[in-house]
């Protein structure tokens, strides 16, 4: 993957820049090509390391998941958040951190600040 | 001026190619760059930027050249200014041709150009284009600014300068189209700027300062 | 159940996000639920592989980290750094330049002034040419026309079914294919609290985006701009939160069940902690939304002239000299002077040397 030459032209070698631009120029406005560095950067970048590839478990096989027809009967959504939990012991402690859970901006200090829906900052819709 | 008309070799092929180049750069860069500055629409903002960058980097390149020609040539000495008939000139332009009188300097093979054309035309040689290019130069390379050590400068000012340059081209071209017509015909100096060949009369005195100085 | 474990779906997220402000496409024009099943003509990213596009769900670029979902924007922006993901393989995936790079155009001709203006002009800028490309978004709401009837109605609907009246919430305009309104944006945004007084003759920025033409990590942003006429204290000069949603049956004071604002407002402030004066008005307020998703097709990006332009959509963007739609009027009109009395002055000068020699025949 070739970075894209910088722009940047210095002055001295306007000359030669200009004989170039008189040659190879088209006049028409050129319309993007496929070959656009920041597209294959994209593309390089995202296809790079496939999603599945960081996948190392198959959770259908785990005993804590296995629950019997009778028990899914009256499973509640929570019990399977325990299911969860009780393998994943840092994501609840990590989730309570977030936003999503206290609503709150943070300020420089990590504490819950004034800004969010759980804040005191005012929306109009 | 009583010589009988005779033609002459004035102009030779590489002037009357850099008098039309310029001419018709000048006339797109005045078509582009009034599209820049949004007075007209014509090309379309890209297309008109697109041009105007080519023909004006185009026209820098050739014109280091042709100052280089100038000077290997002495062709520069052409355009040495001089105060000497100056009055006369405009004076002539101003009355005498309404009076049908002829022309106080005749073209001549060491004075191609009249004593106002050498002030107009070393003023838009050395002075205008350049100012013209230098502001035009940094206002194409605004991006590289940072990186040269112009931060400090304004792109609000270098297109003000360059608007100010482009504006005295306009009115130099709109006296110039005019004065083409001057001629002892309507069409006589165009066809001369083609052809190369001028009409004139038939000098007997020759004034010291027409002479070619070596 | 145990079977659908799994990243994040785009319902997942949608579900709130694609409904923000209690319905769909209210709140973000840029976010609705015709991103749940999309062509790559709405959103290059998200749209399906079938048309072209690259089938993302939101945490492709929304990543996390310890759940931290990237991309909340209050007073710290999305991401820090402006770099390429190529120069850090952990860092936030959340902005263009993670994965397009800073000079993301090809190199030469147009195409490299096109990388010039990454510096000062977002992506998003040009390459979200309008929002609320599929349905419509609501850009106003009067909320001082709610608590009546509007023809002796609770409920008014326009053509497309979507309410444009309701007896709890005012009146609305609702718009499709909305041109933003651009200003400098550093990735975070000013809020206003209760706390904060204001001039109530004015219109009241709720929120703003921080950033200027001179801080190396501003750009020009596209916004989604929603007016609206709130509710405030009269007195105190500030915003009030009022108490909306009833708590149940007996509930005496959410104003969606007693229509009262004073009663509503008051018990808002009181469970906020707030100060209220007691005496309510409306003023005009205004908040701003970024719009970053919905990337159109690159064939569907800004011409040039729509900035550079007397017609500019970068009215806000009046700090810089923007080629094309700034003049200097005095310069200009001299010009256009001196140019035209030239035109003149040989038009004389000619018609003088035309009757002159004509005379001169005749005599």
């Amino acid at each position: 993957m070739q970075m894209p030459r910088s722009r940047c032209q210095p002055f001295h070698s306007l000359l030669p820049v200009t004989l170039l631009l008189l040659a190879a120029r088209p006049v028409s406005a050129s319309i993007p090509q496929d070959d656009a560095p920041g597209r294959q950067m994209a593309i390089q970048a995202t296809q790079a390391k496939p999603l599945t590839h960081t996948i190392t478990a198959d959770h259908s096989t785990f005993s804590q998941l296995q629950f019997t027809l009778e028990q899914q009967k009256t499973l509640k959504p929570e019990d399977v958040t325990k299911a969860c939990l009780s393998c994943h012991n840092q994501a609840a402690l990590q989730f309570h951190q977030t936003i999503h859970w206290t609503w709150r901006d943070k300020d420089d200090a990590g504490n819950p600040a004034k800004f969010g829906k759980g804040g005191i900052s005012v929306n109009n819709f | 001026m009583t010589g009988k008309m005779i033609k002459i070799y004035l102009y030779s092929k590489f002037e009357r190619f850099w008098h039309w180049f310029q001419a018709v750069s000048i006339f797109l860069l005045l078509l582009t760059g009034f599209e820049v500055h949004g007075t007209i629409k014509l090309f379309g903002f890209k297309q008109a930027v697109n041009l105007h960058n080519i023909i004006g980097l185009t026209w820098l390149g050739i014109f280091l050249f042709f100052v280089f020609w100038m000077f290997v040539t002495l062709e520069y000495r052409q355009y040495i200014p001089t105060t000497k008939k100056l009055f006369e000139v405009a004076r002539h332009y101003a009355y005498g041709i309404f009076k049908g009188e002829p022309h106080p300097v005749e073209k001549s093979l060491n004075a191609k150009h009249n004593p106002m054309q050498r002030l107009t035309y070393l003023g838009l040689t050395a002075i205008l284009l350049p100012f013209q290019m230098i502001t035009g130069l940094l206002y194409w390379g605004y991006n590289d600014w940072s990186g040269l050590g112009l931060s400090w400068m304004s792109l609000e000012v270098i297109a003000l300068l360059h608007l100010i340059g482009g504006f005295a081209l306009l009115i130099f071209l709109i006296i110039h189209v005019y004065m083409v017509t001057t001629g002892h015909t309507l069409t006589a100096h165009v066809a001369a700027m083609f052809s190369g060949w001028e009409e004139v009369h038939e000098e007997e005195n020759v004034a010291d300062w027409e002479k070619k100085t070596i | 159940m145990a079977q659908s474990v799994g990243r994040p779906q785009r319902e997942n997220c949608g579900t709130c996000h694609f409904y923000g402000g209690g319905g769909d496409a209210v709140k973000h024009g840029d976010l609705d639920s015709s991103l749940i099943k999309v062509d790559k003509n709405l959103d290059v990213h998200m749209g399906s592989k079938e048309s072209g596009g690259q089938d993302f769900t939101c945490v492709r670029c929304h990543t996390t980290t310890a759940h931290h979902i990237a991309g909340r924007i209050y007073e710290k922006p999305a991401s820090i750094d402006r770099k390429s993901l190529l120069q850090n393989d952990l860092g936030d995936k959340i902005m263009c330049e993670s994965c397009h790079g800073a000079q993301p155009h090809k190199a030469g001709g147009m195409s490299a002034k096109l990388n010039d203006h990454t510096d000062k002009v977002s992506c998003q800028a040009c390459h979200i040419p309008e929002f609320s490309r599929n349905q419509p978004t609501k850009m106003s709401w009067d909320w001082s026309k709610a608590g009546s009837l509007m023809d002796g109605k609770t409920e008014v609907k326009n053509a497309d079914g979507q309410a444009i009246f309701m007896k709890e919430k005012g009146l609305f305009t609702w718009e499709k294919n909305v041109v933003p309104e651009y200003f400098w944006y550093n990735g975070t945004l000013a809020h206003m609290t209760t706390e904060d007084t204001f001039d109530p003759t004015e219109e009241v920025w709720l929120n703003r985006p921080k950033g200027n033409k001179d801080d190396p990590n501003s750009r020009i942003m596209p916004f989604k701009v929603h007016r609206a006429i709130s509710p405030y204290d009269k007195v105190n000069k500030t915003m009030v939160i009022p108490h909306l949603f009833p708590y149940g049956k007996d509930d005496k004071t959410a104003y969606w069940k007693n229509f009262d604002w004073s009663a509503a407002i008051v018990d808002g402030m009181n469970y906020a902690g707030q100060k209220y004066s007691g005496e309510f008005g409306f003023v005009k307020t205004n908040y701003v939304f970024p719009t970053t998703h919905m990337v159109a097709p690159r064939e569907q990006a800004l011409s040039c002239s729509e900035c550079h332009s007397k017609d500019s959509r970068l009215k806000n963007i009046t700090d810089i000299y923007l080629p094309g739609r700034d003049s200097f009027k005095l310069v200009d009109t001299i010009g256009w002077f001196a140019a035209g009395g030239a035109l003149i002055v040989i038009f004389l000068h000619g018609i003088i040397r035309f009757i002159s020699s004509r005379k001169r025949k005749e005599d």
